[in-house]
């Protein structure tokens, strides 16, 4: 399945990554792209970096970047002790996702509002294989109406 | 009895609009129902104006003087917030249109070839003017009708990698459907009414109505067009079949129980012959029946508000002069 970012919100008042993200999750991601992408970043690197433009604790940088995750913004790996966050996407990938999102939401296309049709019900995937095969079946039937 | 005048003309757009809803049972044309639908987002506006015509006489005129201070404030509040509402829901509107221009200028890309010739072509069958056709890099099925005066068809790769071809000639006259339907224009305009009379039930019902049968309409005049029934009912299993186990971006506003919509226009397909609209087969009986209810509802208000301040002195001479 494709890694998709979580993205709930949109502030169209606000400039770039913020109408999605909050300054915070905006400032820790900048960083994390600023870096090479395979080299990915821990809580602590990304925390020295921020406490030396403000004033910040530890556990809101690890919060954050914890909940970055969550958002598949990020992902973790643990090396040795620590974890070490590495981008989902790149910065271009992550501004392409989200606007086809956001378009997608704007307007409803062919097929309706499908993008809240996302279920873990066994029974409606069942009836969704159900109605393919019968339309497969009654296409071959009928000479791929 | 300034804020029981504006609740009351209030009222009146809701009963009036519940019964042209009701109405519609009996009418079995897409074209009429649509119309009608509209007419119910409308027709807050008349409680709008009327209710900021009422502004005038708190400003340059003296009526009701033993009201009650609660009285005055909600009669001159109403009116007030309703406008504010109304101009958010313009704003908004005209936001989210510009919002898509932008975002589809910087990457839509021109569609192949074959795609532009199956629009033509469609478009022919419709006499309609074929619209511009993009393409949306997207990994996710999307096809999509927007615009004002210049319609876009917008399609993603997906779409062209995933579904045979009587299966994307299908969802492309579904599309150019919408273009002959001129739905980009009522559906940008059905949008803002609802947003500017939110808190109106029969707001929401009548644009729920309006955006499901738009695609029933237009899956019925893309049958017309293509005869291809059952490659259209497979293209939507298909889309719903990647919507539900693709990503997700939460709730579709303003829709509820989607999986019954998609599911029931693939069933309308499957069932030969496609399953009727309404109940009266006579586009005359229902017309006589809704339009008379529309007009009675608009004329009811502005006599509501002329019997109620007549007698006060406060009539619409008063008001006017």
């Amino acid at each position: 399945m494709t890694l998709e970012p979580d993205i709930t919100v949109f502030r169209p008042d606000r400039p770039g990554i913020r109408k999605v993200l909050g300054d915070l999750e905006a400032e820790v991601m900048e960083l994390v792209w600023a870096r090479p992408p395979r080299q990915g970043a821990t809580v602590r690197e990304i925390f020295e970096t921020l406490y030396r433009k403000r004033r910040i604790a530890y556990t809101t940088v690890m919060t954050t970047m914890a909940r970055l995750a969550r958002k598949k913004l990020l992902q973790v790996e643990r090396r040795g002790t620590a974890y070490v966050y590495y981008p989902t996407f790149s910065p271009e990938e992550f501004v392409s996702r989200v606007v086809g999102r956001i378009l997608e939401n704007l307007l409803v296309g062919f097929s309706g509002p499908v993008a809240s049709l996302q279920t873990l019900d066994p029974r409606v995937a069942a009836r969704v294989k159900q109605l393919r095969r019968e339309i497969a079946r009654r296409r071959r039937a009928e000479g791929d109406r | 009895m300034h804020a029981l005048l504006g609740a009351l003309t209030l009222l009146l757009s809701v009963v009036g609009g519940t019964l042209v809803l009701r109405c519609l049972r009996r009418q079995d044309q897409w074209p009429n129902r649509r119309e009608l639908q509209v007419t119910v987002l409308a027709a807050p506006t008349v409680s709008l104006g009327l209710g900021i015509a009422g502004l005038h006489h708190f400003v340059g005129r003296t009526c009701f003087l033993g009201a009650p201070p609660w009285d005055y404030t909600l009669g001159l509040a109403l009116p007030i917030v309703m406008g504010t509402v109304a101009i958010g829901g313009i704003a908004f509107g005209v936001i989210r249109q510009l919002t898509m221009q932008a975002v589809v200028a910087s990457r839509g890309r021109p569609a192949p070839p074959p795609v532009q010739t199956l629009v033509e072509r469609l478009a022919g069958r419709l006499r309609t003017a074929p619209p511009r056709v993009l393409l949306y890099p997207s990994d996710r099925p999307l096809a999509i009708t927007y615009g004002m005066w210049r319609p876009t068809v917008l399609v993603s790769p997906w779409m062209l990698e995933h579904l045979d071809p009587q299966e994307l000639e299908s969802v492309i006259a579904h599309e150019v459907a919408h273009v002959a339907r001129r739905d980009y224009l009522v559906v940008w305009l059905a949008t803002v009414l609802r947003d500017a009379f939110i808190y109106l039930p029969t707001s929401w019902a009548a644009y729920r109505q309006l955006q499901h049968e738009k695609e029933l309409a237009s899956d019925d005049l893309a049958v017309q067009t293509t005869n291809r029934r059952l490659a259209l009912a497979s293209a939507l299993a298909r889309v719903y079949e990647q919507a539900l186990t693709g990503p997700s971006l939460g709730p579709a506003p303003g829709l509820v129980e989607p999986e019954r919509l998609i599911e029931g226009r693939i069933e309308r397909l499957l069932a030969t012959p496609p399953s009727p609209v309404g109940r009266s087969p006579s586009r005359r009986v229902a017309i006589g029946i809704a339009v008379p209810a529309v007009a009675a509802l608009l004329a009811s208000e502005a006599a509501t508000v002329a019997a109620l301040l007549t007698p006060m002195g406060c009539g619409p001479r008063l008001l006017l002069g």
